[in-house]
């Protein structure tokens, strides 16, 4: 399971997000039920050896998953109304397509999750953004922008725990109601923007607009086990895909 | 470097004139202090000689600007491949989130070849201690490893020419020695802003000296510069105020070398005396009291165990960066919650207030004053507070009169000054006729003219019967203004001392600070047992009170 993860982490982010999204959007278009259950199964067993370096994931994770799908089907199955009915609790009837339509919508938004929570756990984001700059040319400004909005994410989690304390301590310990939080806007916003106009400052001197081009110190082009990874999975997806759709 | 300055003028787009005919040569490999009060422009001479005015702070710039044979106005891509620039906060220039990859940064936007680009990163960071540290999270670093990785990036380029702008304002005493020591190590050249001059006199071949409205006052060697009286007065470094007290009293010729001093003191043993430190012997009751405190937080405990605070009086809180002061005065004040043991706030639990109850008697500010400013105005900050006023408060204008606010009041909170921020911020808690304050560093990145105008303030709501606790770097401050001094060791574990008996702690025994370091020279050289490590202590041991 280990090495499976490994094999998969290492994989290039920029590959791994296209056959991800491949796989997204075959689920997203196709309402056969036996491939959709095919992909359900799929996603778990890449999920499974996704999270296997972060065992104490899967329960929380598979619970919100499951309650998200579950109530998927039961809006599906209770409230679509055409077909044959199979069951009647008052005014509440379940038919036979929306039973399999809920089916479809709840197994498809699972499979969708766990997809991209797997993808997630073997890729840390900024991999992924220093990937798109290296792989699909995304321009090195936006791409830096990114990665520091990432690095502040921490930052911004503290200043906004600070100045929510601070609010509460100048309210005199009165309640800070949901019309407070505007009032947080104010601090949070100096913060940001101060920290924005230094944080452009720096890169510019550091000569991030010296050359046009750049060299990258972690290497992520692209190589042969992720072209193979590529080609497995796509030509694996697209015999399941004619096999369940054309059969 | 050579960098010729002539006739330099600068004004913001609001009509703020901030430099002011400034003009001044610096030779390759001279060093050079810039000192100034706050607002006398040092920062935004250091921006223009690097080109960020007018290049990306919007600015006028008047005037001839040579530096290494580039304008900076003009070419300041140039200029970048030669001149590293440090911030007070390093983490304004982390542009990723890995160490190796962020001393990378730099080199792969001068396209370094990828294994020469390796072994430079390996070179700085095993010089800079930072080796073991390569592929952490910087996130996961501590403030002076932050500042250290900050100058490996920077190093890595190799420049001509560093501009410093208060690189050890976040740091403790220990981290800003090794950090100076690291500076004059590299013998790189050197233009810095800083307030801690104490460190740095020894490495610096000039200083410049700037007044309130941008103007220079004195550019000279720093024995000249300190040797003029009057307006250098809060700039001088303490071995130098000591010589000027030694010469009052004595024949003694004012100079900044320290051997000097130390040699007069030696042959002049006798004049200093003893002054015992008198303890406050009224009776004191507590204010705050904490038995068997335990904290675990961000993957990080803190066995903090007891403390009794005093009420009526100043109670500073010392430690490295990193050891839990912030975290202690958030316990205190009911912010975290889910800790072992017991804080009692006049002698009633914390978990027995109600929000309310609890914060109508203890007031926070905060290290950055702008975190508690949610208001367009200063008077509509004033307004904002007197909403939850369950008591009668006194007349608000003399309220503002007695922080001396009356000026700013249609300003916004966040274009006044540091010291304005910071009476602001205290005024707004005390607004409740708070009986306990807590202060997170509250001189942090001030002058020393403004950081005493805060001890004063804080000394006079003292003597109005209110409790003042202090998460501080500052030492001296502490010493001279504390009634006790609390001490966490790294591991959190909290030990109180009295002034009188502060030097007995291994924290204070292990500082390094110039007439300190001189002190301990003395007493081993004559045996004697003397203990003084701010100025104030050390006139009094000269002169008597």
């Amino acid at each position: 399971m280990r090495r499976l993860n490994k094999f998969l982490s290492d994989i290039n982010p920029s590959v791994k997000f296209f056959s991800v999204f491949v796989y997204i959007l075959l689920l997203v278009i196709s309402m056969n039920k036996n491939f959709i259950i095919t992909l359900f199964i799929i996603s778990f067993l890449f999920f499974i050896i996704s999270v296997s370096n972060n065992k104490r994931y899967i329960i929380p994770i598979s619970i919100t998953v499951i309650i998200f799908s579950l109530t998927i089907f039961i809006m599906n199955f209770v409230f679509y109304k055409a077909g044959r009915g199979i069951f009647a609790i008052a005014y509440i009837k379940g038919t036979k397509a929306g039973f399999d339509r809920g089916i479809i919508l709840g197994l498809r938004s699972a499979s969708i999750i766990l997809f991209s929570v797997s993808y997630l756990f073997t890729t840390p984001p900024f991999r992924f953004i220093e990937s798109l700059m290296q792989n699909l040319k995304l321009p090195k400004l936006i791409g830096y922008a990114l990665l520091i909005a990432l690095r502040e994410v921490h930052q911004f989690r503290n200043n906004f725990r600070n100045t929510r304390n601070a609010l509460l301590i100048r309210k005199n310990g009165h309640q800070i109601v949901m019309i407070d939080y505007m009032k947080l806007i104010i601090p949070l916003f100096a913060c940001i923007i101060r920290k924005g106009e230094r944080s452009a400052i720096a890169l510019e001197l550091r000569g991030i607009m010296i050359h046009k081009n750049k060299m990258f110190y972690n290497d992520f082009s692209v190589k042969h086990k992720d072209i193979l990874f590529l080609l497995i999975s796509l030509c694996f997806l697209c015999i399941i895909f004619c096999f369940f759709t054309f059969k | 470097m050579k960098i010729n300055i002539n006739n330099l003028n600068v004004k913001f787009p609001e009509n703020r004139k901030v430099l002011n005919n400034i003009s001044f040569d610096i030779k390759t490999n001279e060093n050079i202090l810039i000192i100034g009060p706050s607002g006398s422009g040092k920062t935004t001479l250091l921006n223009v000689i690097s080109g960020i005015i007018p290049n990306q702070i919007d600015a006028t710039v008047n005037g001839n600007i040579d530096v290494g044979g580039i304008d900076p106005i003009r070419m300041q891509s140039e200029l970048t491949e030669r001149i590293g620039i440090i911030f007070q906060n390093p983490e304004d220039m982390f542009a990723t989130l890995k160490v190796e990859d962020e001393i990378a940064f730099s080199l792969e936007n001068r396209l370094f070849d990828k294994d020469l680009a390796r072994s430079r990163i390996m070179d700085k960071a095993g010089k800079l201690e930072l080796r073991d540290k390569l592929d952490r999270d910087i996130n996961s670093l501590s403030g002076g490893e932050k500042q250290k990785l900050a100058i490996a990036c920077i190093e890595a380029m190799e420049p001509e020419l560093l501009l410093l702008d208060e690189p050890t304002a976040l740091l403790d005493p220990n981290m800003t020695k090794d950090f100076f020591a690291y500076l004059h190590k590299s013998k790189r050249q050197f233009l810095i802003v800083e307030h801690k001059i104490d460190n740095i006199i020894d490495i610096i071949d000039k200083v410049l000296l700037l007044d309130e409205k941008g103007s220079i006052i004195d550019y000279d060697k720093p024995s000249n510069i300190f040797n003029k009286c009057g307006k250098t007065r809060y700039f001088k470094p303490k071995i130098f105020n000591l010589s000027c007290l030694i010469s009052k009293k004595y024949n003694f010729k004012t100079t900044i070398k320290k051997s000097d001093i130390r040699e007069f003191l030696i042959m002049n043993r006798n004049i200093l005396k003893i002054t015992p430190y008198e303890r406050n012997e009224k009776e004191e009751k507590i204010a705050v009291k904490i038995r068997d405190l335990y904290f675990n937080f961000d993957k990080k405990e803190f066995k903090y165990g007891n403390l009794n605070i005093y009420q009526g009086t100043i109670h500073s809180i010392l430690g490295n960066n990193g050891s839990g002061k912030t975290t202690l005065l958030n316990l205190i004040s009911g912010f975290l919650c889910n800790y072992k043991g017991l804080i009692e706030i006049f002698d009633k639990d914390v978990k027995d207030y109600k929000k309310t109850e609890l914060y109508n008697i203890l007031g926070y500010v905060f290290q950055n004053p702008e975190m508690q400013f949610f208001n367009y105005t200063v008077w509509d900050e004033i307004d904002f507070s007197k909403k939850y006023i369950e008591g009668e408060i006194g007349s608000i204008g003399d309220l503002i009169n007695k922080f001396y606010l009356n000026d700013v009041l249609s300003n916004s909170p966040f274009n006044i000054s540091t010291g304005e921020k910071r009476r602001l911020s205290v005024l707004l808690m005390t607004f409740y006729k708070q009986r306990i304050l807590l202060l997170d560093e509250p001189t942090f990145g001030q002058d020393r003219e403004t950081s005493i105008e805060t001890m004063n303030l804080l000394k006079r709501l003292k003597n109005e019967g209110i409790t003042i606790i202090i998460a501080t770097h500052d030492i001296d401050n502490a010493i001279d203004n504390s009634d006790y001094i609390t001490i966490i060791s790294d591991k959190g574990e909290l030990k109180t001392y009295d002034i009188g008996n502060i030097y007995q702690s291994s924290f204070i025994k292990n500082y390094s600070d110039p007439l300190y370091d001189l002190l301990k020279d003395i007493n081993r050289e004559t045996g004697c047992m003397c203990n003084m490590i701010t100025l104030k202590q050390w006139e009094r041991a000269l002169c008597g009170d």
